[in-house]
């Protein structure tokens, strides 16, 4: 760089300089990087701390109960000053979650103590205090105080009650509803054999019988579901607004019930640890509004780890005959350019590629030969987990290919010789010698293929992910492994919550929260294949790779 | 021995080098008389591409000995052992013409089993080259390819292998533990407990000391000439001294020829060619 010799300072000075702009460069993408974890973190964090309940007089008379979402400046061209925008809840009764309230328009502002904050099953928060709590036309308890205290015992009762409702409802009615199915497919398939008269009518008899049987039990169930669903609602708890509106609510309709402002710290932190696990543990509710993100979680990871499952031997396989196998030549240097390539197609053109292939294709193929009796509803024939996972392994093969290869290179040829001296045969060799040596270097192309799956989106929107998919890839009804459902991810919950939520204002602090559990889930993954591959470097400590 | 370099090359001490016959005068430097060898090299040449790297070679190699290929580096006499075994065959572009016999049976023949055959020589690499796996499954692997997978028979040959190869007192507590924990030298030896697991009938060491220090250098020295009982040894070494110290046989090559062939001691005390008497003194090479 510089031209001719000149003095030893200054070619000093040039070094260090240089060295001083690559650390600076270094410090300045890790600061990106924390700064990028942070605000994610923070923003995603914030969301489940319970603020307290502020109540507002505003100049025009309205009296406001809420919590304080945000704050920004007023423009100067609008007059300048401050506004706040405030969560007020009860979506039933005014139709809007949110209003924006100048500071200037506030007269009075109090923390009420015995402001409730109720969180429902359905319509989203409601602000305000109790007033009545009744069964039918008795009246149980009346009066702030003796509400609240009524309140706490009854509402126990009935979260129970929920969650046996919950249980009858996904466990022996959706057992029942299954075997219903299967019995009005094997009718279907009656139908399709077409078997001699005497049998068709023997079977025929079998499959109605059962099905009786079955509607049977279903109805028995249907009704103790509909007498616990009317014991569920049998109290109501009267609720009246700050602006003097009364409203009548379930009481088991209500998630929680709290008194924000007198909550302690310690109170405080509790709800915030349960809501944590409420967020990654829960079923979506709302339209994805409320509720957890469990089934976003559990697709993400079951999908990765099937295109792991897929990718891997397929591009180790590839590779080893690349690199081992293959006469190096043209053909081979093309072939590898073109893997190479594989890696820069867009990934929606691997998107459209699975549907044309594996949904329609070897899906509609799989559907023809082993589901006839479903059609026309597909099973295999339409976008579901195992197709992403597919699509998302033909997405990830050049990375493991190319580390796979890496790998290889980087087993000496003399640790080959030495096997193959000792009379093995070059497969042997391969498989014995080369391969170990080569598996962390293998492994690091798993977790590269492992991230970049876990944060795709595109493809699989069209190859079988979905906005709501309450029912996992994996439950209690055989074969316990459904490969064709549709599935949720956490990826794509981000951009549905954030998007197309039908209250966005609402959901925005839970496009943060899902965006840190998305980095959370990918970062644990590669934890675990890094591990493994430590554990690997250990073991052959020293090892070329 | 152990340690110290002679100042010239001298006989080895203490040790009775057979006497050889001699036939015609002309052959006398290439040709010493050896009954019923192991190895026949019989007018073997060699290319690589275009270039040929070994010239009309023959030469017998006796049971039992160690028989030393010395030479400048180029010389062609690590390609001359890697035929012995075949391990050319990886290399492209190679060709040879020639025989080489072992126990009578030409190993180019292309009905020779190419795995039984490497299972009966051995080899020993000029750099430590152990496999990324324990101590023991090092040593097992040659037996395990062969499909012996019972534990007893495999612990006492991994066990007898590295006694023999004078490493299991080092190393017999931490058998589980990655072979390349070992020092250099150890590796070494090692690599030597793994040639001889699947009791071959020659054992070829291809510079087997060039990467080791002098103390190391003199314990393979020691364990070659233990190992000499059972195995007959050729090795490659650049080094005129390990070559005098260890070996009964000594043939020198010189751009891909083979100049002298004879016993050791006569070949370093009284050699029969001037190039010969030129590289040993260390006029050139």
């Amino acid at each position: 760089m510089v031209a001719q010799p000149s003095s030893q300072r200054q070619r000093d000075f040039l070094g260090m300089s240089l060295t001083a702009l690559c650390g600076g460069a270094l410090a300045l993408n890790l600061l990106l990087i924390l700064a990028l974890l942070g605000l994610i973190g923070f923003y995603g964090g914030r969301y489940f701390w319970q603020k307290d309940l502020l109540e507002a007089r505003l100049t025009d008379g309205r009296i406001l109960l809420g919590e304080v979402h945000s704050v920004e400046e007023i423009p100067a061209t609008q007059g300048g000053g401050r506004r706040f925008q405030l969560r007020v809840g009860n979506r039933d009764l005014t139709g809007a979650d949110f209003l924006w309230i100048d500071e200037a328009a506030v007269v009075e502002r109090s923390r009420p103590s015995d402001a409730v904050l109720l969180e429902r099953l359905e319509w989203g928060n409601f602000y305000g205090r109790m007033s009545e709590l009744r069964r039918g036309e008795e009246i149980l308890a009346r009066g702030e105080e003796g509400v609240w205290r009524a309140f706490g015992p009854l509402h126990r009762e009935k979260t129970k009650l929920r969650e046996r409702i919950r249980q009858l409802e996904k466990g022996a009615i959706g057992d029942i509803n299954q075997e219903i199915e299967s019995l009005r497919l094997a009718a279907r398939r009656l139908e399709l054999e077409n078997p001699p008269a005497a049998e068709r009518l023997r079977r025929q008899a079998e499959i109605d019988r059962q099905t009786m049987a079955r509607e049977a039990e279903y109805e028995a169930l249907a009704a103790q579901l509909f007498a616990l669903r009317d014991e569920l609602v049998a109290e109501q708890l009267v609720m009246a607004t700050a602006g003097g509106a009364s409203k009548e609510i379930p009481v088991g309709a209500v998630v929680h019930a709290l008194r924000p402002n007198e909550m302690g710290g310690l109170a405080k932190l509790g709800l915030y640890l349960g809501r944590l696990w409420e967020f990654v543990s829960g079923d979506p509710r709302e339209s994805n509004t409320e509720g957890g993100i469990f089934p976003a979680i559990f697709g993400t990871v079951m999908m990765v780890f099937l295109m792991a499952f897929a990718v891997v031997p397929f591009g180790v396989l590839a590779a080893l005959y690349l690199r081992e196998y293959a006469k190096q030549g043209l053909l081979v240097r093309i072939v590898r350019i073109a893997v190479n390539n594989l890696a820069g197609v867009p990934s929606i053109v691997f998107g459209v590629f699975g549907l044309g292939f594996f949904v329609y294709t070897i899906g509609g193929t799989i559907d023809r030969l082993f589901y006839p009796e479903a059609l026309p509803t597909p099973t295999y024939g339409t976008g579901g987990i195992l197709w992403a996972a597919l699509t998302l392994a033909l997405l990830t093969v050049p990375v493991v290919i190319v580390a796979t290869e890496e790998g290889l290179a980087s087993v000496p040829r003399i640790v080959r010789e030495g096997s193959l001296a000792l009379g093995a045969t070059k497969w042997e060799t391969t498989w014995k010698v080369v391969v170990p040596a080569a598996a962390p270097g293998i492994l690091t192309g798993v977790i590269l293929a492992m991230a970049r799956a876990a944060g795709e989106v595109a493809p699989l929107m069209i190859v079988g992910m979905v906005k709501l998919a309450p029912t996992l890839p994996i439950d209690l009804h055989a074969p316990f492994v459904h490969f064709e459902r549709k599935f949720m991810h956490l990826g794509f919950h981000i951009y549905d919550v954030g998007f197309q939520s039908p209250n966005v204002d609402a959901t925005k602090p839970l496009v943060f929260a899902t965006a840190l559990l998305l980095i959370v889930v990918v970062t644990a993954m590669n934890l675990v294949a890094i591990s493994i591959r430590n554990r690997l470097r250990r073991k052959y400590a020293g090892a070329a790779v | 021995m152990p340690g110290t370099v002679p100042s010239e090359p001298a006989s080895p001490a203490g040790r009775t080098a057979p006497e050889p016959e001699r036939s015609a005068a002309g052959d006398r430097a290439l040709n010493p008389l050896i009954d019923q060898p192991i190895l026949e090299i019989d007018k073997l040449s060699l290319w690589y591409g275009s270039k040929q790297a070994l010239r009309d070679i023959s030469l017998r190699i006796p049971e039992r000995k160690i028989t030393a290929f010395i030479g400048p580096s180029g010389c062609g006499k690590s390609t001359l052992l890697r035929c012995i075994n075949r391990l050319n065959d990886l290399i492209d572009g190679v060709r040879c013409e020639g025989e080489i016999r072992f126990e009578g049976r030409n190993v180019f023949d292309p009905r020779t089993e190419i795995n039984a055959l490497r299972k009966r020589i051995g080899m020993v690499f000029q750099k430590s080259n152990p496999f990324p796996k324990s101590i023991y499954e090092n040593v097992a692997y040659g037996l395990r390819i062969q499909g012996l997978n019972r534990k007893a028979a495999l612990d006492e040959t991994v066990e007898k292998s590295l006694r023999s190869a004078a490493l299991w007192d080092e190393v017999k507590d931490r058998l589980r533990e990655s072979a390349l924990s070992l020092s250099g030298g150890q590796q070494q030896r090692l690599c030597i407990a793994r040639a001889i697991a699947v009791e071959p009938d020659v054992v070829l060491l291809d510079e087997p000391c060039s990467a080791l220090d002098p103390v190391a250098t003199a314990k393979i020295e020691e364990l070659m000439e233990d190992l000499k009982k059972d195995f007959t040894l050729v090795i490659v070494t650049h080094n005129m001294q390990q070559a005098s110290r260890v070996s009964d046989y000594t043939a020198f090559l010189y751009l891909g020829e083979l100049i002298e062939y004879g016993v050791t001691e006569t070949l370093f005390v009284t050699p029969m060619k001037q190039q010969t008497e030129d590289y040993i003194t260390g006029r050139f090479g």
